[in-house]
This record gives structure tokens, sequence and C-alpha cells, in this order.
């Protein structure tokens, strides 16, 4: 509908209403004086009461004489657009389309007696969730604040982390059907350009009627869809797109979702927690080793449970092998069975435990404690060893700060069970072999998924196997070039200065 | 893409011919056994015995009744038959990997035991961290059916009493294979006896050491005492107690020895004529002192010091000759001091070391250095006055 406005308000009425018809919500005022005014708008989405309170400023006793010489005289809808722009945002629309498309989007549109142009008054003011400490990224030490749904509140978090006019922030709309605002933050001059130009097209490319999570714009622009692991990193909270975006890195943020999307993305972040730069390096240091361990173990330790047991038990210390030969006796299965019985039902308590109504959260914990933990082992259908393997790995699975990640760590525990059961730990080694294979071909927009370790940049590892102080991390990372190397300036360990404190 | 995700399976199903291995044995389909024992019947057959764990028995203490543990037999004309006799009675494969002992019958011992190290080297599932026992005066099965208090499993005993007595565990079959492959030296193997405790049943004992000749026969025995002299030479020792006898201070001094070393010096002095200087280092502290001197003095302490060394020394030196002049097994590791300090000499003397070894003159200076004497200044039970400063 890319019909132009029409000087007659009645004509452009008919016309609105048409396209509106069966729409209960929206709203036509009509405004009767020496000129007619209509005020067009979505009932909930528009502010009301900011409206009245505009309408009140223009037309009201106060500049009655002022608006009575604008309502005559003013032919043009410049004048009162200028009259307006005082106090609301305003902009001219000069198509059907785009009146449509701003009553769509939460706006009033004023159409005026002989004229050809409508005023956008932005006067969004629908109801909207507050900014909220984000559930599943919980610092200790580090900012409460969280994304929202709304993409303009998202973005001013971001701007009020980084004061620079290096920020930029482009707009897109996505989605013939919502229309959703889709926004692409980076740095100017420090994200690798590159990325951004592959980031703008994939998004433009996108062809998708609606577009509500940021998994729908995932999907679109990973460079792998058919492996485990994730290559576009998710975040709730505005600090860690800030020092992502310090990084090189690009963020999208989605109107709808309060997540942003961060690429590239390496295996690595699956390590990284925001509390571990909240925390005293040394701490943050040894609660990431900590992570990994658990983390690699969750994948590996029934694997190698079982394929000990059953395969190389004279690895075991004899008194050790003689506990675990004990709580065996009489137990049915194969232990590969077991260790894949046990651990499928220990994701189905887990789904359960995320998807259930809150109120009958106690009974699943009972039942699973009960079922799984105690009652298999006493009818000795399960052994306790691997009572206790399971529940370490499902400890272990869920300490990953990045729930993306850790899923693909979750899943990889099956096919290597079931290698560790048909090959015992020969099995093992091939199937990490495999796993090394995969994770060294995959990328994340140009950056390799290993990086830095594989291709090795040495300054990089400062933020990988450890968390290096900050004034040690004075590279930027992904740089590979000589230009732009330093971050911060070098030499700024505390007590280099001397002892002029003494 | 539908060439890789083809390619993938077909990987997989290599991996799975290219190797054997198929060995997925469930721990309840295995039967571990930590002891086993070999011994040569009258008949000239050979009676094997394993000690097998019973698994449902290992937890829960000896109150569901009855021992961790049985034992079963099996006769054969060789090793492979008797074995496969006691196959025959289990119903679940026998898994050696934990095996630590192996108990060897006197007469089996004297008789030879090259057929059964045979047997050992070629199962892989054997373990190489292995003790062979002897028992002395007494067939392997006595050690085997000896019931341990302290110990669920009884087998594990001897091991943890080697290895709280100061010895090195775990090693005797790789050392004895080693020994028997060197050139010059005769193999060694631990020795535990069965003995009448002061409870009603029996129990095992540590003995010392069995010494073997070239064609791996027994040919005698080291007690503790001497056998831990040899340790020392060897430096495989820990811990060792000296108690001596001070005629001149009038009462006995025991000494624990806990840093040992051992310098060995060899010279030729003629054709086939070999001198060994031994000298033996080592640090501790006064442990007794039944004598009337004040060890604080430091006048008393090297006295004591000088007269442990010497009386050591002496009994160092006898236990060198018993083991040349008796045995005439090269079980000091000579062989390899010769080797090391006068290889051109070892290629002529190897060849008959065997008659070289017992005529070699050996002096032996044990060099104790006593590092302290404790809180306990002077012994408490004497009066100030009789004390020796």
């Amino acid at each position: 509908m890319t019909a132009p406005i029409s000087e007659s308000l009645e004509e452009n009425e008919e016309l609105l209403r048409g396209t509106f018809r069966n729409c209960y919500d929206i709203v036509f005022r009509r405004i009767q004086g020496p000129k007619n005014f209509l005020l067009v708008y979505m009932d909930g989405l528009a502010d009301a009461k900011a409206l009245d309170n505009m309408l009140l400023q223009i037309l009201g006793p106060a500049n009655s004489s002022n608006s009575g010489e604008l309502m005559e005289h003013g032919s043009s809808g410049e004048m009162l657009e200028q009259q307006l722009a005082s106090f609301v945002k305003t902009t001219l629309a000069e198509t059907m389309d785009d009146v449509v498309h701003g009553i769509l989007s939460a706006q009033v549109i004023i159409l005026s007696d002989y004229t050809n142009h409508a005023i956008i008054a932005d006067l969004k003011g629908f109801e909207q969730r507050g900014i909220e400490e984000p559930s599943n990224e919980i610092t200790i030490r580090g900012p409460r604040e969280g994304f929202t749904e709304n993409v303009n509140v998202n973005t001013s978090m971001v701007r009020r982390k980084i004061m620079s006019a290096k920020l930029k922030m482009e707009s897109m709309t996505v989605g013939s059907l919502s229309k959703t605002t889709v926004v692409i933050a980076y740095l100017e001059g420090i994200a690798k350009e590159s990325v951004v130009e592959e980031v703008r097209k994939r998004i433009r490319q996108i062809q998708i009627d609606t577009v509500l999570g940021g998994n729908f714009i995932e999907e679109f622009i990973e460079d792998h869809p058919f492996t485990l692991f994730p290559q576009v990193q998710n975040t709730e909270r505005p600090d860690i797109v800030a020092s992502y975006l310090a990084e090189r890195k690009v963020a999208v943020l989605i109107d709808g979702s309060p997540f942003a999307l961060i690429v590239p993305c390496t295996l690595w972040s699956a390590f990284q927690s925001a509390d571990d730069y909240y925390e005293r390096f040394i701490y943050a240091t040894l609660i990431r080793w900590l992570r990994m361990v658990l983390i690699i173990g969750s994948l590996f330790l029934p694997s190698i449970y079982v394929a000990i047991t059953t395969f190389h038990p004279e690895l075991l210390p004899a008194n050790f092998l003689l506990s675990i030969t004990s709580a065996r006796e009489g137990v049915p299965f194969p232990a590969v069975i077991e260790a894949l019985l046990m651990e499928f039902l220990f994701e189905g308590l887990r789904e359960a435990g995320i998807r259930m109504p809150r109120p009958t959260g106690s009974a699943i914990s009972i039942v699973g404690a009960l079922v799984i933990g105690q009652a298999a082992v006493e009818a000795g259908i399960v052994s306790a060893p691997m009572v206790i393997v399971v529940s370490i790995t499902g400890i272990a699975s869920l300490i990953t700060p990045r729930y993306s990640m850790g899923v693909a760590f979750r899943m990889l525990r099956f096919p290597m069970l079931i290698f560790s059961g048909m090959f015992g730990l020969y099995g093992i080694t091939m199937a990490s072999l495999f796993l090394h294979i995969h994770l060294t071909n995959l990328e994340s927009f140009g950056v390799p998924y290993l990086s830095p370790i594989s291709p090795l940049s040495r300054q990089d590892l400062k933020d990988v196997l450890i968390r290096a102080p900050r004034w040690s991390m004075n590279t930027i990372p992904l740089s590979g070039s000589k230009r732009n190397k330093w971050r911060i300036p070098k030499g700024q360990r505390p007590g280099d200065q001397g002892d002029e404190i003494l | 893409m539908r060439h890789r995700l083809a390619s993938f399976p077909c990987l997989i199903f290599c991996l799975v011919l290219t190797t054997g291995c198929w060995d997925r044995v469930e721990l309840s389909d295995r039967a571990f056994d930590l002891a086993a024992s070999t011994d040569l019947m009258e008949d000239g057959s050979y009676l094997t015995g394993g000690q097998f764990i019973i698994p449902s028995r290992i937890s829960g203490g000896a109150a569901n009744g009855g021992q961790p543990y049985f034992i079963e037999t099996g006769n054969g004309k060789s090793l492979l038959e008797a074995i496969q006799k006691t196959r025959q009675k289990l119903s679940r494969n026998i898994t050696r990997s934990h095996r630590r002992n192996y108990y060897i019958g006197e007469s089996m011992a004297k008789h030879g035991i090259n057929e059964l190290l045979d047997g050992f080297s070629r199962d892989p599932g054997n373990r190489i961290r292995l003790d062979i026992w002897v028992v002395k005066g007494g067939q392997g099965m006595d050690a085997l059916k000896v019931h341990y208090p302290l110990e669920k499993i009884p087998s594990v005993a001897p091991v943890k009493i080697h290895r709280a007595i100061g010895g090195t565990t775990a090693t005797s079959y790789l050392d004895f294979m080693m020994a028997s492959s060197s050139e010059g030296s005769s193999p060694t193997l631990p020795v535990v006896d069965i003995v009448q405790g002061d409870s009603p049943q029996k129990t095992i004992r540590f003995y010392g050491r069995a010494i073997f000749n070239h064609d791996y026969k027994l040919v005698g025995y080291l007690n503790f005492v001497e056998g831990a002299y040899r340790q020392w030479m060897l430096q495989r020792i820990s811990y060792l107690d000296l108690a001596e006898e001070l005629p001149e201070a009038g009462g006995k001094v025991g000494v624990i020895v806990n840093q040992f070393g051992c310098k060995i010096k060899s010279r030729i002095t003629g054709t086939n004529k070999v001198k060994m200087e031994i000298e033996l280092t080592g640090s501790g502290y006064v442990a007794e002192n039944n004598t009337k001197l004040n060890l604080i003095s430091n006048k008393n302490l090297k006295l004591v010091q000088k007269e442990i060394n010497k009386k050591t020394s002496e009994h160092v030196l006898a236990m060198i000759t018993k083991v040349q002049k008796e045995y005439r097994a090269d079980v000091l590791g000579f062989n390899q001091v010769m080797n090391r300090q006068h290889p051109g000499e070892w290629k002529r003397l190897k060849g008959q070391w065997d008659t070289v070894f017992p005529e070699i003159e050996v002096a032996v200076h044990v060099n104790l250095n006593l590092k302290y004497v404790g809180l306990v200044r002077q012994p408490l039970q004497y009066k100030e006055s009789e004390i020796i400063k």
C-alpha cells in the first residue's frame, strides 16, 4: 500500500479503517476545529497519558490564540510538526505505508485536513518488564542489571557502559510479519571490519516471517548448523556485551529478546564466567581451573568408569576395585547399559525440573532422589558407584556458566559412553580424537573455534587457561595485526612504581 | 556433505575391525585372585591354588558370615594343565591383574622354578609388579590358607609386612628376572614362613631372603637381619634397627637407622683376584640405651657410634662370607660393581665369575652417624651418680 496520503481527511480515515478492519484495538480520535485533526494509534501501545498531555499543550487555553492561528493559517504539516517537536520526537510521513507502519510500531499518527503529510509522534508507552538481575548469569560482585525485552532499553544499557562515539549501533528490520528491530553493535576502529560486514550481510539476507528470540537469528547466521557446539554466544548481561565489544567482537541485539548475541565465539567462552573478572585474579584462575576439570570431567567420567570397570580393571588399586566389585555384585545390567540408563534418567529429571510448574517441584525432587538415589540401589537394579558417578557428572555438567555451551558437553556424554562401552579406553581416545578433529574444523565468523590455543596466539592465552591480572591483559584479543595492538599501556603492575607510599 | 556423512560410519567400522578390542568382560564375570601358589607334589605333578575374592562378602564386614575369599586348586603334569583344572571349577574368568603375591613351596623352589617363570612372562594378564614368595619349610598352599586377622584379604598381609619393616615391595618378580638375565648375578626372592603365633591359629611371618643359583634352584636362605644388610648394600631399605652389646659400658644400645648409603670400591689384585672395599654409610638415632653412659656428651656418643660401627661391620662381613663360601652365588651386586669400575677386566672375568666370586677379598666399613639421642638425655632408671658423663 504505497498510496500517497490524500488531502482529504475523510479519504485517509476510510483507507485506514479499511486497513485495520476487525482490529478492535485501533483508536481513531477526531478533533474538530477550524481545521480537523485525526489521531490514530493502537490502544495500549501508545502512551495515552502523554498524548492527552500533548494535546492539552497544543490545543489548551494557554495556547489557544497561538493554536487558533496555527489551525487557521497552517496549511502545511511542517508548522504543526515544529510546534510538536518541542514536546515529543516527531517525524513526517509521506505515504500511507509509513503511516501504517508507524501505527503498528506504537506511534501516534496525526493527520489533518488539506495536508498530504502525516505527523508521526513517538509516544510509545506499552507495558514492559523492568530491569532485573539476570537469573541465568549471576555474579557475586558484578553489576546486577540484565537486558529486558525492549531493544531501546538494552542499547541504552550498553551505551551507558561505553560512553564513546566509537560505539556504533546499526538498526535493521527483520521478519516479514514481526518487523523486529535488530541492532548490530560494534566499536568502530576496534571491531574487525570483516566480521562486522559479515554480520551485516548475513542478517540482511535473512528472510523469515517472525523473529521471537535470539535463536531465530542465530540459526541463520551461524557457520556450521550441524554441530553440537554453538558458534554464537548469548548473554543477558550488558557488562558482558560491553567487555566483548572491547575485545573486537560484534553484538546483535534483538527486540523482544533479553539475550544479546555475540560473534565470533570460541570454545573457551564455555569456561569463562562474568564473575571471573570481578574477583581477584588468583581466585578467578583457580575457579576457572575447577570449572575446566569439572566440565571436561562431566564429559568423560561415566565413560571412563565404564571403560575401566569392564575393560581395564587392572588400572584400579586392588581395594578400590574390590569395593566396586562388591557393589556391582548382583546388578543385572552391563555397566554401559546401567550408565546409559542412569544418565538418561538424570537428563529426564533435569528437563522435568526446568519445565514443571513451580508448585510440583518438590514432588519431582522427592521422587527423583528416592527413585534414582535410593530405591534403585536397594533393589539391586543399579549399583551405588554408578549413582555416585552419575551424580558427580550431573553436578559437573551444571557448573558451566554458559548454558548453551554446557548443552554440547551434556549431549556428547552419550556418544562417548557408547564408544567406551564398545571399545574401552581405546574407544574414549578415538572419540576424543574425532571430537578434536571436529572442533579444529569449526570456525565462527572467520575465527577458528579453538583459537587462541589452536592456532596458538600467545598474547591471548592470558584469558583462556588462566585469568591474568587486568594490568597484564594489555593487548587486544583476536588481533593478529601489529596495528592497534595495545589495549592499555604496559607497565602498570602495582609495585612497579616504587615505594612512594612509604 | 553426503560423502562425509557416509564416511563417518565407515571409519568407525574400520575401527572395530583393525583392533582386537572386544575384550569386554563385566566385573561380575571376573574372578579376582589376589594370591596364588604352586607346589611340587611327591608324584612330580604341580598343585596350583588361587585365593579368589568373593565380592558379595567384601562389604558389610564379617556380619554376613564367612571369609571374603575361597581357595580353589588344580593338579596337573604341567602348570597350564593345573590351571585348567582350576578353571573347571570356576564360574568366572580368572583375572590376575591384581595378584600381588605368589607363594612357592620349598620343595618346588628346590626343584627349580624356571617352568613357572616362563608361564608368568607369557601371560599378558599377569602383573609385573608381583612378589613371589618362597615359603620356608612348607608348601605354598599352607601360606594361602593362613587366615590373617588384620587384613580382610590375607594375601595383602605379606606385602604390607614387607613394606612396614622397610623393604621394597612389588619388585621381586622383576628383580628376579633382571638378576637371572644379567651376567654373573644370581636371583633372590623374599621368604615367608608360617609360625605359630601367640593366638591359636598360625600366622605368616616375613623371614628374609632366598638365594637361587643359575638353574633357578633354591640354595639357601638369609635370615631377616642378613637380608637387611644385603638390602643396605643394594640401597633398597628405608628402615633398620640395630642393637649391639657394649661390654665396656655394661649394656645394650639400640639404634634406628633411617638413611642409607653404600659405596663399593673394587680392585684387581692379581689374575682372577679381586678385592672389594664396602663402605656402608647411614644416619640414625638412638632408640634404646641400657648402659650407664650419658649420650648427651659427645665423647660417649662417639664411643657408642664407634662400637656399633665395628660390630655391624663384623656382622655384615659374616653375611658376605656366608654368601660367598656357602651359597657361592653373587646376590650382592658385585658383578655390577666390576662391570662399572673395570669394564675391560669384566669382559674377561664374567665367564668365570662363579669361581672368582667366592674368593673375593672383602673389607667392610660401616660408617654410621648418630645424629641425635632424643630428649631423654640419660637413662632415667639410673641415679644421677651412676651415670658416666
